[in-house]
């Protein structure tokens, strides 16, 4: 499929009337991609990796401090709080994605299911509500009175401190986080699922393959590239969450729920430390873009 | 979901009911042996079948009520005074205290119907925008040779992995640069062409015969209009599966219009919730009815966009598949 890939290329027919014609074409489909790519991406990763550097209010001229500002973060407290929380979002955003998502995707894609396209709305209705109204509404669910410490009351638990407790609230905030974001992960898999043939099923079937035969053995191996997308896309997600914080807890109590670019942009936008911002971006863009740069390699060269 | 069809097809023969019952098998469905249903079966798997979906379908149900409850407690709540609202806890039905109080406070004190606008037509400029660009850049990835394609392709993949958080604010200070901050462009601009967009169509044009560009080609027509009458209108399923991503993600943005945008009138819908939000501290009279009320006007519009896009979706976005 890929034209990427030199083994296919190959076998392929040459291109016809002259591949140098085809490839200047070529250069007009592809250059509006890379314009504003340079513009408003090489540009400010370049910026970035400078101002990281340097010491600026965004008032006169930055000032160069060499590497101060990374050695800063090391020793930040806050920085003690927001990676521990980073770690909550992204591996319950992980274990979710995998443990729950894809077998709703599999549940939602079943011909037994009455009413199949209702249950699915069911579902993804909390991807389409906006975080901004999310989070007012787990701000009432989760207020001391409100409506789910009076179902936890009605069977003994509670109430629990949701979002007052410095103990709960990062999980609190993974929750509606995850609430929002099950049902857009499971339509990721479902479009996987409906990408595999359905000759392999007959033929496994033909072959004698019960139920979880081919599941095992055609499902979950033709979801590998989907499943990896998925991973990438959560991962990146994850790492960069910050609007149920800002919105439900502000990042407290105590920074107990902050996030990582939610201490970012307090950093560069609360106290105009642009250049401790700028650092924590070229840290964010380092790890996260290096692991999920290699994902998309692999899943990229799997075509 | 290619699935559905053959079962219902009258007429099979038994060999082609055995493969269909096999499809089903893959969508975890009908669970027995995969056998001629001419064949009658035991009644007693019939019965431990008939329970099973049974309980398949009551757990389903079950649990998307619990994953929909927040959405209605708050539709409903945005008719209910404070007081009802949380002296009903989780009840739904706002009874005798039904009250359109909080709309009629929210349109006279916020500029709601701008906010609503603004976020309107960034959304669909932006969708619009984005699948242009991006199946312009996929169709000449997937159907063209040229040099340096494969780092190309690779800057793309960078673009991708790198959080957007990164460049917040880089970008921010670049967009005060070019004089857009407070401006819808900002919004738009540096969006219109994301990398996942070309990655996904790219994926899908690949995916289409080559005979129509080269028949094109024949009849003389110029490789744009090639891509605009022959390739545009084949990329449907994908279009819709990218646009419900940049639909859905322009509308519910939050952090890039909270750092460009700076007059009240210029606010998208989430910033506006969030001004909303804001006022209640201190005092004022901001109630939660009211912060109910702006969420469900934003969810209205991304209801609809996702009851249009969502089946498309589901069959318009592929991957490298192995």
């Amino acid at each position: 499929m890929a034209i990427t890939t030199p083994a296919p290329a190959m076998t392929r027919r040459p291109p016809r009337a002259g591949g140098g014609f085809r490839g200047r074409v070529a250069v007009a489909f592809v250059a509006p991609f890379y314009v504003l790519f340079s513009v408003f991406f090489v540009i400010p990763i370049g910026a970035l990796c400078y101002l990281s550097l340097t010491s600026w209010s965004g008032f006169g001229a930055p000032h160069f401090i060499g590497f101060a500002n990374y050695t800063g973060l090391v020793h930040d407290p806050v920085m003690a709080q927001v990676l521990p929380n980073m770690a909550v979002y992204v591996f319950g955003s992980l274990g979710v994605a995998f443990g729950v998502s894809l077998p709703l995707a599999l549940a939602l894609s079943s011909q037994t299911l009455w009413g199949r396209s209702v249950v699915r709305f069911l579902f993804f209705s909390p991807v389409v509500a906006p975080t901004a109204g999310v989070a007012i509404v787990f701000n009432v669910l989760f207020n001391s009175s409100g409506p789910v410490n009076s179902v936890l009351r009605t069977i003994g638990i509670g109430p629990v401190n949701w979002l007052g407790s410095e103990r709960v609230a990062a999980y609190s905030i993974l929750i509606v986080v995850v609430w929002q974001s099950i049902g857009f992960t499971a339509m990721y898999f479902m479009a996987g699922l409906g990408n595999i043939p359905p000759d392999l099923y007959e033929a496994a079937a033909l072959d004698g393959a019960g139920r979880w035969r081919s599941a095992w053995s055609i499902t979950l191996p033709m979801l590998k590239s989907m499943s990896l997308f998925v991973a990438i896309t959560v991962f990146i997600g994850a790492s960069q969450i910050f609007d149920d914080p800002t919105i439900i807890t502000k990042g407290g109590p105590g920074n107990s729920s902050m996030s990582y670019l939610q201490y970012l942009y307090t950093q560069g936008f609360s106290y105009l430390h642009l250049g401790v911002a700028s650092a924590m971006g070229v840290v964010l863009a380092a790890v996260v873009g290096t692991i999920s740069w290699a994902q998309y390699r692999r899943m990229a060269r799997e075509a | 979901m290619s699935v559905t069809g053959a079962e219902r097809r009258p007429g099979l023969s038994p060999v082609r009911q055995v493969t269909s019952d096999g499809q089903n098998l893959a969508g975890r469905a009908i669970s027995g042996p995969a056998g001629p249903a001419t064949v009658a079966r035991p009644r007693g798997r019939r019965v431990v079948k008939l329970t099973r979906r049974l309980v398949f379908n009551l757990l389903m149900w079950v649990l998307g009520l619990v994953f929909f409850y927040p959405f209605l407690w708050s539709i409903a709540g945005s008719f209910k005074t404070d007081t009802a609202l949380f002296g009903q806890g989780a009840s739904l039905w706002p009874g005798s205290t039904a009250t359109f109080a909080n709309f009629r406070k929210l349109f006279a004190n916020f500029p709601v119907v701008d906010w609503l606008l603004n976020s309107l037509w960034i959304a669909v400029a932006l969708t619009a925008l984005v699948v242009f660009f991006a199946a312009l850049g996929g169709y000449g990835f997937a159907k063209f040779h040229f040099r340096a394609k494969r780092a190309l392709f690779n800057l793309i993949l960078v673009s991708l992995a790198i959080p957007f958080g990164a460049i917040l604010v880089p970008l921010y200070i670049e967009i005060t640069h070019l004089h857009l901050d407070n401006n819808d462009l900002a919004l738009i601009l540096p969006f219109m062409a994301p990398g996942i967009g070309v990655f996904l169509m790219r994926q899908f044009i690949a995916g289409l015969s080559d005979e129509v560009i080269e028949a094109g080609r024949i009849d003389g027509a110029s490789e744009f209009r090639i891509f605009r009458s022959l390739i545009l209108p084949q990329l449907k399923p994908a279009a819709a599966a990218l646009a419900t991503l940049s639909f859905v993600g322009s509308w519910n943005n939050f952090l890039w219009p909270l750092v460009v945008l700076n007059g009240t009138n210029r606010f998208t819908l989430p910033i506006g919730i969030y001004t909303v939000l804001g006022a209640s501290g201190g005092g004022s009279p901001v109630s939660y009815g009211e912060m109910l009320a702006i969420g469900s006007i934003a969810s209205v519009p991304v209801v609809i966009a996702f009851f249009v896009l969502q089946r498309a979706f589901v069959s318009g976005f592929r991957l490298p598949q192995q």
